[in-house]
Parts: structure tokens; C-alpha cells; sequence
């Protein structure tokens, strides 16, 4: 039996999680929230259609369950206070015509694909992609 | 045993009553620890429970249980760093042991503490548990634990 070092730090990349089916967006949010609260490390990449949820207003529009109270930008919340730290796509920003000032307040900042590829390669990592 | 607002705090106990948890030194010197009765009510809609997995060093502060409700995401934080020697396996089968037995089944983890007479220091005896407990409710405006049944 091998006894590999635990990881100490969780990436969630969302690629493919659409803002057009909110059903999709619990798992990932809910998962890095309870990761965070186990005292990983954990950041989220937002990409692709996922890009478009770091638009101020546009989680704030949807909720997972039709007629929930707390809606996606209440769960991205949460995440955050938790520790989780949101990066969007320097992409996005061209293909949704948007500027950094559109983006929410929880996200950190931009993280481009090479940067995400060298945390990715390093040995305390481990990925869940959506 | 101090009833505060409808919930049950046992004399036996200490506590961290900020972080909601209870402390009991087992006759092997380890430490049990677990979720008061006032947390879960607080919680409610509970969905799981996922206590830390065993020898594991914890540090304190760090989370030794993250609890998930309908409503929201928290971490129990334990006030002292140590080794989990157990853990609630049957927790994560059936979290509802929490609420059904929190200071009996429904324990957490059995933690063999660094330093236990400075964690100890730390804590609350149940002798006198009331009154911050009864501080801490109002600042939250809890109303109280419903009654069983």
C-alpha cells in the first residue's frame, strides 16, 4: 500500500457548469464550500460559459432550485467567506464583452491558462472539473 | 443538567461555546468530542455530517467536522491541535445521530489532544455553561430548542 502526502490544495476548474441550466452550479460551489471548510486551500476557475457567473448580477439572477431563496450568488458568497478563491478567465473578458469592473467582488483576479496549468502540475494539487 | 432555552447542556461536559462543541476526557486520557445540542438546533435541515478521518493530525482552530444543511456549509473548529485516533464512521451514514444523540452516538471524533490541560483551560465546565450560552442566544436571537418529539 502507498501512502501518498495528502494534498493540501483543491482547484475546481468550470468550463462547462451553464449559467442557462442553474441545476448545474450547486455541486461545484457546494463542493469547494466544504472543501474550504475543511481547511483545504481551494480556488475556482471560472472559463468558458462558467465565465459569465463572475458578472456582476448575473448569479444574483439565478437560483439552483426554481423559487429557492438563496440564489447562486448566495452560494458563491458563502464559498468565499468559507476561503475559496474565485479567478476568472482573462478570456472571458473578450468573449463576454465584458471589463474587470464587471466582475463581482469576489473574484480575485485572473488567471490565465498557463498559470492555472503550473498550479495544476504541482504535487499538493488535486482537480475537479465542471 | 443546565437547560438553557429548551437545550440540554450535561454538567459532565466543557465546552467551547463559541464554536458549539463539547469536551469529554474518556478513562484512556483521549478526548471525545461532539456537537452541543443548541448547534444542531441552530442547523436544522441537516444533510450530512463528514467528521475528520482518523490518524490525521488536527491543529487548532481547524475544522474536526464540516456539517451541511439545506441552508449553508460550516466547519466545527476545535479549540485544541492533536491527533484524531477515532472517528464517527456512522455519521456519514446517518447524520441525523447528531440531533437523535448528540452527546452520546452522535459524537465526532475522539482527538489524543498536544497539550490538554492548556485546552482545558480554554473551556467552559457545564456547571457553568448557562450563562454564556445564554449570552451567546441572545446575541444570535435564538429562540430555543423545540422541544423532542
Amino acid at each position: 500500500m502507498h501512502n501518498l502526502p495528502m494534498a493540501k490544495k483543491l482547484i475546481v476548474v468550470m468550463v462547462n457548469s451553464d449559467p442557462g441550466h442553474p441545476e448545474e452550479l450547486g455541486t461545484p460551489l457546494v463542493q469547494a464550500t466544504v472543501a474550504a471548510a475543511m481547511d483545504y486551500q481551494v480556488e475556482i476557475i471560472c472559463a468558458g460559459t462558467a465565465g459569465k457567473l463572475l458578472k456582476k448580477g448575473v448569479a444574483a439572477g439565478l437560483t439552483i432550485k426554481p423559487g429557492a431563496a438563496k440564489t447562486v450568488y448566495d452560494f458563491i458568497r458563502e464559498a468565499h467567506e468559507h476561503g475559496v478563491r474565485f479567478y476568472a478567465c482573462p478570456a472571458n473578458l473578450d468573449l463576454f464583452d465584458m471589463t474587470a469592473d464587471d466582475l463581482i467582488p469576489e473574484c480575485q483576479g485572473f488567471l490565465g491558462a498557463a498559470a492555472l496549468v503550473g498550479k495544476i502540475m504541482e504535487d499538493d494539487c488535486r482537480v475537479l472539473s465542471y | 443538567m443546565p437547560v438553557v432555552r429548551g437545550c440540554f447542556l450535561p454538567d459532565e461536559l466543557l465546552y467551547d461555546v463559541e464554536n458549539q462543541l463539547w469536551y469529554r476526557r474518556l478513562a484512556d486520557g483521549l478526548i471525545e468530542i461532539g456537537m452541543t445540542s443548541v448547534a444542531l438546533a441552530m442547523a436544522a435541515d441537516l444533510v450530512a455530517v463528514t467528521p475528520k478521518r482518523p490518524n490525521r493530525r488536527i491543529e487548532g482552530g481547524q475544522a474536526c467536522a464540516v456539517v451541511e444543511t439545506g441552508k449553508m456549509v460550516s466547519a466545527a473548529r476545535i479549540a485544541c491541535s492533536g491527533f484524531v485516533e477515532r472517528s464517527n464512521e456512522a455519521l456519514l451514514a446517518e447524520p441525523q445521530l447528531v440531533s437523535s444523540d448528540p452527546y452520546g452516538d452522535g459524537w465526532l471524533i475522539v482527538l489524543r489532544p498536544d497539550d490538554w490541560p492548556a485546552a482545558e483551560a480554554k473551556l467552559v465546565p457545564g456547571s457553568e455553561v448557562a450563562k454564556p450560552y445564554e449570552a451567546k442566544m441572545r446575541r444570535e436571537r435564538f429562540p430555543g430548542c423545540a422541544p423532542p418529539g
